[in-house]
């Protein structure tokens, strides 16, 4: 009896604190500055995931140096807004012209092209944005109830929980993106070695500065992401836009039959279940470190087609086909927050981004921002909703002109664009030139690695986690007094251990799979 | 592995003098093998800073490098052992891809920087930009012109007066408000 009323106790007490909490992040997000911050990030992320070429990585990475004067929970709404609105724009040109506009979209051209060929481009621009929204807003719902209780899970993370953690989450994100695991890793290892220059963290020595001032400060994150990310495109994208000079565009299909750009309530009702299935497999991959949305867009797309009711349809214009793969992709939104916001560490190259915006803010996802900026998460999670309805309101205007926004601009406007704003945006973070330099080199460094179809997502990510996993090395020896043993007596550090072992097993045997 | 490791190397540099073709993850795996030795045995014990007296620290600066260098040689090694044996599986490189253009926007970009530097970051865009858009092919002088100067003068504005960051004014407008 005594334990139920405990339990009783505890749960009261968690709902009392986080209703309070709730307000607390309501009080401090719902803002003039705030609701319009979301509303252009909406806004500018899914033109930019229109235009064909702009991925979501270079949309949120060009944002990031304008919102460096700005408040931290503005800017960090900004930047989530941008992500959110990249991954729907995308669906826009992947439906309009067969070319997603992201690769999280590429499951969305299957059935969205088709319906467009038929004359049906509005219905299917139309469900795919109401699919971005219900399947965003089903995992969005379910992360604000569970992250705070899993803050509290991250309390016992100590160093060399922290390092296992690291280790098992850079196996996973090298092993998954890329086409082989060893250039994944390899990169990983690239990205740790880079973030070692400058000064040592512990005893201030310098290390690889070669003398220089300017290293050893060591290399900042938004030039380097600035260059690995968006230089390769600039280059890669000079020569696709002289080869396809002269190349007939893709002419539209107009339908005269107002129904055909009408979505109806029985076609929302009868793709309802798919959204909402795909919310939660975006919840789930979400979470986990390297998946996000190209292959949560996928999985649901294929759940959906086992389920549905005239499977045959999916990939030759299926309105259902079209809702699970939307609502996949963007079910990732708001899980890939939660390994970042709990344990401080990013499962993707976009929170990889927003904890470099953590910190030029001062302040240090994990466990501890459940305590000292509480409000600062719950405005996050309030910042989330509010995405998901301007994604709606923004979606509207921009299916009514999608069409010359997606087409209408060329490449040769947008890449040099983007190189000016590369430019502004490595300089303004430390008002130093040799960052723009950097920002080159490191562009130079992505465009080769693309030659060796090796990512740059593990290279980025490890750079960002390289201190955390060299202070949880370090401490954690210094602790033991030099044994490595202090690794095997904490159960938490055991499992994620196990589980890199597991993956490095599995993902191997994957990769040999494939190559037979 | 030793002889499977020496046959692939002969095979590849009999292939690479004969028919010139490549096999990118051999090649790559041992430029990383070579940078990960040069890490270990010159760079880490030449550039790393290290306190004189070692002995009472149980972790030193050098450490985490060091691991580094050895887990990307072992990676190396791996990726030479697995990478494919005749180039037919090998994937190639593109030779597309290495055409003048990359070179001529390589230049652009570093003249750029270079730009920024003597000329100050306003006068550099707007160069770099109008040059870029001719690059990709933009057709209208007139359109590509006004789209040069507009763009990096209200990129100007934002971050010099909104943004408070002082740009880079170079020669000409030296101590300009």
């Amino acid at each position: 009896m005594d334990m139920v009323l405990v339990a009783w106790q505890a749960v009261a007490n968690y709902t009392a604190d986080y209703i309070q909490n709730f307000g607390l992040g309501i009080a401090y997000f719902f803002t003039f500055k705030n609701v319009l911050a979301i509303f252009v990030g909406v806004a500018i992320g899914t033109f930019f995931g229109a235009v064909p070429g702009m991925t979501i990585t270079m949309s949120v990475a060009l944002t990031l140096p304008f919102t460096f004067n700005m408040e931290p929970l503005t800017a960090i709404s900004l930047l989530l807004a941008v992500y959110v609105g990249a991954i729907y724009g995308g669906s826009i040109s992947a439906i309009l012209l067969n070319t997603p506009g992201t690769p999280a979209a590429a499951c969305t051209c299957l059935d969205g092209f088709k319906l467009a060929q038929k004359g049906k481009a509005g219905k299917a621009l139309k469900m795919a944005n109401w699919a971005s929204c219900v399947g965003d807003l089903t995992s969005t719902l379910v992360v604000i109830i569970i992250c705070p209780l899993l803050g509290n899970i991250a309390l016992y993370f100590r160093s060399p929980e922290y390092f296992a953690l690291i280790l098992f989450s850079i196996t996973i994100i090298g092993g998954v993106t890329g086409k082989s695991m060893i250039k994944g890793l390899i990169a990983g290892a690239l990205g740790f070695l880079v973030a070692t220059v400058g000064m040592d963290p512990f005893l201030g020595y310098g290390r690889f500065d070669f003398g220089s001032l300017e290293l050893m400060k060591g290399f900042s994150f938004v030039p380097l992401l600035i260059g690995l990310f968006a230089i390769p495109e600039v280059i890669l994208q000079l020569n696709r836009s002289r080869g396809m000079r002269g190349q007939a565009r893709i002419t539209m299909v107009k339908s005269k039959d107002p129904r055909d750009s009408r979505l109806t309530w029985s076609e929302f009702k009868g793709s309802f279940r798919h959204m909402v299935r795909g919310g939660f497999v975006g919840l789930i991959l979400g979470i986990i470190p390297g998946l996000g949305a190209t292959p949560s867009a996928f999985v649901s797309y294929e759940r959906a087609r086992r389920n549905a009711k005239n499977p045959k349809e999916f990939g030759s214009g299926s309105l259902e086909g079209v809702a699970a793969a939307e609502a996949g992709n963007n079910g990732v939104n708001g899980s890939t927050l939660v390994p970042l916001l709990t344990l401080g560490i990013p499962g993707d190259v976009i929170t990889a981004v927003m904890l470099g915006a953590f910190m030029i803010f001062d302040l240090k996802p994990g466990p501890m921002l459940f305590i000292e900026h509480i409000d600062l998460i719950f405005g996050l999670f309030c910042a989330l909703i509010m995405c998901d309805v301007a994604l709606r309101l923004v979606g509207m205007v921009f299916i009514r002109y999608a069409e010359k926004v997606a087409t209408g601009i060329p490449t040769s406007i947008i890449f040099p664009v983007v190189v000016v704003l590369c430019v502004f945006g490595s300089y303004s973070i430390n008002n130093s030139v040799f960052d723009i330099f950097i920002m080159l080199a490191f562009g130079m460094l992505g465009y080769v690695m693309t030659l060796f179809e090796m990512s740059a997502i593990p290279f980025l990510i490890a750079f960002v986690l390289a201190p955390m996993l060299e202070r949880g090395l370090r401490r954690s020896l210094t602790l033991s007094g030099g044994s490595p043993l202090i690794f095997f007596k904490s159960p938490i550090a055991i499992i994620f251990f196990i589980l890199t072992v597991l993956a490095i097993i599995s993902l191997s045997r994957g990769v040999l799979r494939k190559m037979k | 592995m030793f002889e499977r490791l020496a046959r692939q190397g002969y095979s590849l540099g009999r292939k690479f003098l004969k028919e010139r073709d490549r096999a990118k993850d051999f090649y790559l795996g041992l430029i990383l093998l070579a940078f990960a030795l040069i890490l270990f045995l010159w760079l880490i014990p030449s550039y790393v800073g290290a306190p004189l007296t070692q002995s009472h620290l149980k972790v030193r600066p050098n450490t985490f490098p060091n691991l580094i260098a050895c887990v990307l040689a072992l990676l190396a090694i791996l990726l030479i052992y697995n990478s494919p044996l005749t180039s037919k599986d090998a994937t190639r490189v593109e030779d597309k891809r290495f055409s003048w253009l990359i070179i001529l926007c390589l230049a652009i970009l570093f003249s750029y920087y270079l730009g920024v530097r003597v000329i100050g970051m306003l006068p550099a865009s707007i160069v770099v930009l109008f040059v870029l858009m001719r690059t990709y092919g933009f057709r209208s002088w007139f359109l590509s012109i006004l789209f040069a100067l507009v763009l990096p003068f209200l990129l100007f504005v934002f971050f010099e007066k909104l943004a408070q960051v002082a740009l880079p004014r170079g020669i000409f407008f030296e101590g300009w408000y």
